[in-house]
């Protein structure tokens, strides 16, 4: 437990009405995300549309890592590498014949499937501070594989030889665009319908009494597993529609910074919270473009602010939106 | 292969595990006593090269070096610690993951803006720089004193934990921390020292790789993550563990690159083994840590929390 | 003769050196109610973990209804009937004293792999959660948030989730612990209401409360069962006097 959080227990009562704040700034976002590329497409500013898929497709990641980090209290410091796994999978997988989009997806789905439940279950053997390492080291596994396979660029990275083929639709960046939105909306809504279902109930109260959740009679494991494997395969999409957003994979995708950014990005929305992500996802990459264009020691800044962060935002972005059902990670 | 080429690859392997103890046995404490994920220890060992690096320059005294690494850094521990690690005790690990990561960024930025993006170089001292021969071959006498100092620290740390009255509040530390403060031991006293003495040993380490590695910013973190996966295959907390366990993860780390892709090409067509061997050699010693914890969770010398 | 509903015998507990159960025989029938008392640091806590398995036992046996459960985990035992209390009130903050109870609820209908649906509107999970709630007292409560509870409804609260794994045998930890006088005689009244579905074990400081439930009493000092009779005997008995002696006050 820690001492300092304003309200101890954590819990809010939510007002009348209140939620509708995180509603509108919701549909705002959403809104934002419909309008850069139609903007974009009247002025001709590219730099726009290429910034907003990168935060949508970070956003994609951290609502990931956020269904495990956030809901379920395992705190992984290896997302990245499923970020990774996924835009390997269409370097991989384009370069063997196998182009087609949607089989990528489902062999993407079948393997970050099987990677993510090898890793979990050796990894939730662990609790606190091993789980944060374990998945730390994972991570640089994976890191390290991609890094020795010089057939593959090693650690330069290398071009995707085609895009994945959706058809018609095969290269074409605004429906990549729209694609990523609507699968950010499809994971928001289900990260919605999860959190009250009988699934996020047992998620959720194992991440604040995991004693009390056996004495009730439920096994966690289970349940913390899923939650991690389904976190790992929203990470691995991601990953997959950054690759086809580049057109170039590198290792530089699941360096361990990467994961770092990730959990900055949850935690700065607001772990535990459904759309907090998204924010934290549009907060950092700003801020980073922001300083970026300020000093080429960018990075000098960018530190101490997420120490900052830590001390005087500890609930998120998102919490500062007045009421509707929370779920702070912090007790 | 010959004997001589084994020996020498066992012997850079004991080196480099001995280089992990000293970054693992400050850290491991650090998590026993304090529960505190640190990250930033791999900046004390960063720090700890470039104040070597840059003391041997202006003096062109190997020892001074030594020794301004080792106390600099460690005035730097008590200093963080002032500044808001010990604050951070008190908040979840995924604060202090946090707020570390931050500290991290802004120490490898911090050397990049004072010294450049440039690798400093440092010689090793003119003593130590002809090889010895031990058992009829060469070794190169600077690994050799790496190997030599690192276990001087191991006798040293294991004097220090098991005959002072420091360390019985340590050991008593590590598996019992309410105990320790309830002894009316200032527990944040304690808890400084340590965090201190742990920064000292990384800024250590890092004034001994000097010779032997490239100093530039961020050189810090693939220590730290093997430091990690050392800490955890040895049992968090265990000074026993970090020793064998940064032995184990040195031995297989240095002989997974030297010697496995060449046993590969004995066994497998040169093709396959020159695609598999340094995919394996990279990654042999997370495939360890996997096994390692398949079987044992808590590691090979796991503390017992009463 | 059938076997008791809850059987426990031979119970051992070492840390190291110390025996902190000693030999402990249990046996509880539907609708009895078994207390067990005794001074601080008697192991009485520990006792309770090992039937409910938090806390693995060294030596003897622990049955329900003539199932041997001793090597079972601790959520099988649950779902084999026993339900227990904790002394320090464990209840999900964040959720609604409703969500709360549906966490119990859920947990012995069926597995939870089901991610959709709220909880909430479901029928056949909120119907036998809210009679928990009244059960305890608690309804009017029930879309509160749990941490924002009085500590009194919050006690209440921690019993109803209890109550909804549909228990046969409750272990209760101190359930009055920390209530004042007007809240403990609600809870005691509540406890009297439902004690004919349970065995109940209950350990308890608050003596109006033992004697005004218990059919059996056991004294526990240093893990072992040094008394055992009904609440008029453990009045008058000296042994009791002693082990109590300068610890608590047990007139009633």
């Amino acid at each position: 437990m820690s001492g300092t959080a304003p309200n101890p227990s954590a819990a809010r009562e939510a007002g009348p009405g209140a939620s509708r704040w995180r509603a509108g700034a919701t549909a705002a976002l959403m809104a934002v995300g419909v309008a850069v590329p139609i903007y974009a497409a009247l002025t001709g500013d590219t730099y726009l549309v290429a910034l907003a898929s990168r935060i949508l497709v970070y956003a994609l990641a951290a609502v990931g890592l956020n269904l495990a980090l956030g809901f379920g209290g395992m705190v992984s410091f290896g997302h990245a590498m499923y970020l990774g796994l996924g835009a390997y999978a269409v370097l991989l997988l384009g370069a063997s014949g196998v182009t087609n989009g949607w089989l990528q997806l489902a062999i993407l789905v079948i393997v970050v499937g099987v990677v993510a439940a090898v890793v979990g279950t050796i990894s939730l053997r662990t609790r606190g501070i091993a789980f944060i390492m374990i998945t730390l080291a994972f991570a640089q596994l994976f890191y390290f594989l991609f890094v020795s396979l010089k057939a593959w660029g090693g650690d330069e990275g290398m071009s995707l030889p085609q895009p994945s083929s959706f058809g018609p639709f095969t290269g074409n960046r605004t429906a990549l665009y729209f694609a990523l939105l609507a699968t950010l909306a499809a994971a928001l809504a289900g990260t919605h319908r999860l959190v009250g279902s009988r699934f996020g109930l047992v998620l959720r109260a194992t991440r604040v009494n995991e004693r009390r959740v056996r004495a009730l009679g439920t096994a966690p494991l289970p349940y913390r597993l899923a939650a991690y494997v389904l976190s790992a395969l929203l990470c691995a999409l991601a990953g997959f529609f950054l690759a086809n957003l580049t057109g170039f994979v590198s290792p530089a995708y699941l360096a361990w910074t990467v994961s770092g950014e990730l959990i900055v990005m949850v935690v700065l929305g607001g772990a535990g919270t459904v759309v907090g992500p998204v924010a934290g996802a549009v907060g950092l990459l700003v801020l980073e473009e922001g300083l970026k264009a300020l000093t080429e020691h960018w990075m000098a800044i960018l530190g101490p602010l997420i120490v900052l962060m830590v001390v005087l935002l500890r609930n998120g972005l998102w919490s500062l939106l007045p009421g509707g059902v929370t779920n702070e990670a912090r007790r | 292969m010959s004997p001589a080429f084994l020996l020498t690859q066992v012997l850079n392997g004991v080196q480099f595990g001995l280089l992990l103890f000293l970054m693992a046995a400050g850290l491991t404490l650090v998590f026993g006593i304090m529960n505190f994920v640190n990250l930033a220890h791999g900046s004390l060992y960063m720090v700890g090269a470039y104040v070597a690096a840059l003391t041997y320059g202006r003096t062109g005294s190997f020892a001074l070096a030594l020794v301004a690494a080792v106390v600099g850094v460690f005035v730097l521990g008590i200093v963080l610690d002032r500044l808001g690690f010990a604050a951070l005790h008190r908040r979840d690990h995924l604060d202090q993951v946090l707020a570390t990561f931050g500290v991290v960024l802004f120490a490898n930025e911090a050397m990049r803006m004072l010294f450049g993006s440039a690798p400093l170089y440092m010689d090793a001292p003119a003593a130590l720089s002809q090889p010895v021969v031990i058992a009829g071959f060469n070794y190169p006498a600077y690994r050799g004193a790496i190997i030599v100092a690192g276990l001087l620290v191991a006798v040293g740390l294991h004097l220090l934990i098991e005959r002072t009255r420091l360390g019985m509040l340590i050991r008593a530390g590590a598996s019992n921390r309410d105990m320790v403060s309830a002894l009316g031991v200032n527990v944040g006293w304690l808890a400084r020292l340590v965090f201190a003495l742990g920064a000292a040993l990384a800024g250590f380490a890092g004034a001994m790789v000097g010779p032997i590695l490239s100093i530039q910013p961020g050189m810090g973190e693939p220590v730290l993550i093997l430091t990690l996966v050392v800490i955890v295959v040895g049992g968090i907390g265990s000074i026993r563990g970090a020793l064998f366990g940064a032995l184990i993860v040195g031995i297989v780390d240095t002989l997974g690159r030297g010697v496995l892709p060449g046993l590969l090409h004995l066994v497998l067509s040169p093709s396959l083994a020159s695609a598999a061997g340094p995919a394996l050699a990279s990654v042999g010693v997370y495939l360890l840590m996997a096994a390692v914890l398949a079987f044992k969770p808590d590691g090979l010398f796991p503390v017992r929390h009463s | 003769m059938a076997a008791p509903l809850l059987a426990v015998s031979g119970l051992v507990k070492r840390y190291g050196g110390l025996l902190v159960t000693d030999r402990v025989d249990l046996a509880l029938e539907a609708g009895e109610v078994h207390a067990v008392i005794g001074p601080n640091g008697a192991g009485k806590t520990t006792l309770i973990n090992q039937i409910a398995g938090e806390v693995a036992s060294d030596e003897g046996r622990v049955e329900l209804d003539g199932r041997d459960i001793t090597a079972w985990p601790v959520h099988a035992r649950a779902r084999a009937g026993l339900g227990r209390s904790y002394q320090v009130t464990s209840i999900i903050p964040e959720f609604t004293a409703l969500e709360n109870v549906l966490l119990a609820t859920q947990s012995v209908r069926g597995h939870n792999f089901r991610g959709w649906t709220p909880v909430t509107a479901q029928r056949a999970l909120v119907a036998p959660a809210e009679q928990c709630l009244e059960l305890a007292g608690l309804l009017a409560h029930r879309h509160r948030s749990a941490g924002l509870l009085a500590y009194g409804a919050q006690r209440q609260l921690e019993l109803a989730m209890t109550l909804a794994i549909e228990p046969r045998v409750l272990l209760l930890d101190e359930p009055m612990a920390g209530l004042g006088p007007a809240e403990t005689r609600e809870l005691i009244e509540v406890l009297q209401r439902i004690r004919h579905r349970y065995a109940i074990l209950l350990v308890e400081h608050d003596m109006h409360a033992v004697f005004a439930l218990a059919d059996t009493c056991s004294v526990l000092v240093y893990g072992k069962v040094v008394f055992r009779g009904s609440p008029d005997e453990v009045r008058r008995s000296s042994v009791v006097r002693e082990a109590y002696l300068g610890d608590e006050e047990i007139a009633a």
